[in-house]
């Protein structure tokens, strides 16, 4: 174990002072996200045990909640908060081709005869 | 033969090659299980109201397993920072806990899915009449009508068995222990249910057992009999699909990050930067794992 303990040449600890308060900081983010998603899953089961009048108003408020914890993930645990503009291209077209896939997927309930009957 | 690799961050994409690679990888992956969603979607909203089953899942099981999983990515995100700030032993300590998460997640996946293997629903040639099974009264979500079909435990048979199989070893009946709450009831229905039971007290305990009691059914009268496996429906042929290629997933990542917390730790003396850029973008993979698991755990478990 002790052989493989970083040489201070090799270190990349070795990075400046201001580098490791950063890091430190960024620490604090990810246990606070960990907070913040503890409560969200808290949350999307708390909500299942609330009465809703329509499916479609549950299936909204679970899909925001899965969706802020799902934000929260990405900007902070994939670091897309520290802008990674090429990055956020390629996420752009992949949301384009995953919207459309949706879209086409909701668009053919309404062509099936007695389907769809949730969305009307 | 050695792999070329730069940990250069490239000034046209700014990310090093590794990261944009992983990234690329990511929006297939995205797609992957964006095809599956809208599949599920198509199935979901496609079904007759009161077709689709409610209540077959372990819904406590399912949030606790959430909570392994987001405390996995913690452990990945801090493990990677512990890394930059050059403590091995850090790291070292918080991967160990992210493979003891993934180890958990997928014991516990396991575990559901025997549960799953060894419940059974029993379709009937004829419904069965409270009055001839004074044990189903209130079975069914709307009062009670006669059940057509009979959810629960079989005894004495282990899980994967059908009506052939039953048939074959010569079994002329079964005896079957409904469950309630498996019933096509939400989970509200069931929460409802088991709060007038506390409040009924020893009353509603005897009640209960009452309704957990077996049921005795001939052979005969089974018109199809199947396991919570893919083939017994829709929704159970779905839940395998999409959870089974999460837990896939959960199981390569788990390895990746096994292969490079020890045989690929050499690496750390040579060349530390990109040892830490491997732990970066394995963690990207991780992140995705457990993002798409954040939208599968409402979307199955509790719509």
């Amino acid at each position: 174990m002790s052989d493989m303990s970083p040489s201070p040449a090799l270190s990349i600890a070795a990075a400046s002072q201001a580098g490791a308060q950063e890091l430190r900081r960024e620490q604090k983010r990810y246990l606070a996200v960990y907070a913040a998603l503890t409560v969200g899953t808290t949350l999307t089961v708390a909500m299942y045990y609330v009465h809703f009048d329509a499916l479609w108003q549950t299936v909204s408020v679970a899909l925001v909640i899965a969706a802020a914890k799902a934000a929260c993930v990405a900007a902070i645990f994939m670091h897309l908060w520290h802008g990674q503009r090429d990055v956020y291209r390629l996420l752009f077209f992949t949301g384009v081709f995953a919207a459309t896939l949706f879209a086409l997927t909701i668009y053919s309930l309404f062509s099936l005869p007695g389907s769809g009957h949730y969305l009307r | 033969m050695k792999i070329p690799y730069t940990t250069e961050i490239r000034e046209d994409t700014g990310l090093y090659n590794a990261k944009v690679g992983m990234w690329l990888f990511l929006a297939s992956e995205a797609m992957l299980f964006g095809a599956l969603f809208s599949a599920y979607v198509f199935l979901r909203i496609g079904a007759w109201e009161g077709e689709w089953p409610h209540g077959l899942l372990n819904i406590p099981i399912g949030a606790f397993n959430t909570l392994v999983l987001i405390t996995s990515s913690l452990t990945v995100a801090m493990s990677w920072t512990s890394l930059k700030m050059g403590d091995l032993q850090r790291y070292r300590r918080f991967q160990f806990v992210t493979l003891i998460c993934a180890a958990a997640f997928l014991g516990i996946k396991g575990w559901e899915y025997f549960d799953k293997f060894s419940h059974y629903e029993i379709w009937l040639n004829d419904p069965l009449t409270s009055k001839e099974y004074p044990q189903l009264a209130g079975h069914s979500a709307d009062g009670d009508q006669p059940v057509s079909s009979v959810i629960g435990h079989i005894e004495g048979i282990g899980p994967f068995q059908t009506l052939a199989s039953l048939q074959e070893s010569g079994a002329s009946a079964v005896e079957i222990h409904p469950d309630a709450f498996h019933y096509r009831l939400s989970a509200r229905q069931q929460a409802e249910r088991r709060k007038a039971e506390r409040s009924l007290g020893a009353e509603g305990a005897r009640e209960a057992a009452e309704e957990h009691a077996s049921v005795r059914i001939d052979v005969s009268r089974i018109a199809r009999m199947s396991a919570f496996v893919p083939r017994h429906g829709t929704f159970f042929a779905t839940y395998f699909t999409l959870t089974g290629l999460h837990a896939l997933h959960v199981l390569g990542g788990a390895l990746m990050f096994a292969f490079i917390l020890w045989p690929g730790a050499r690496m750390w003396r040579d060349d530390p930067e990109r040892y830490t850029n491997s732990v970066e973008v394995t963690g990207l993979f991780w992140h995705f794992v457990d993002l798409v698991w954040i939208f599968l755990f409402p979307v199955i478990y509790l719509l």
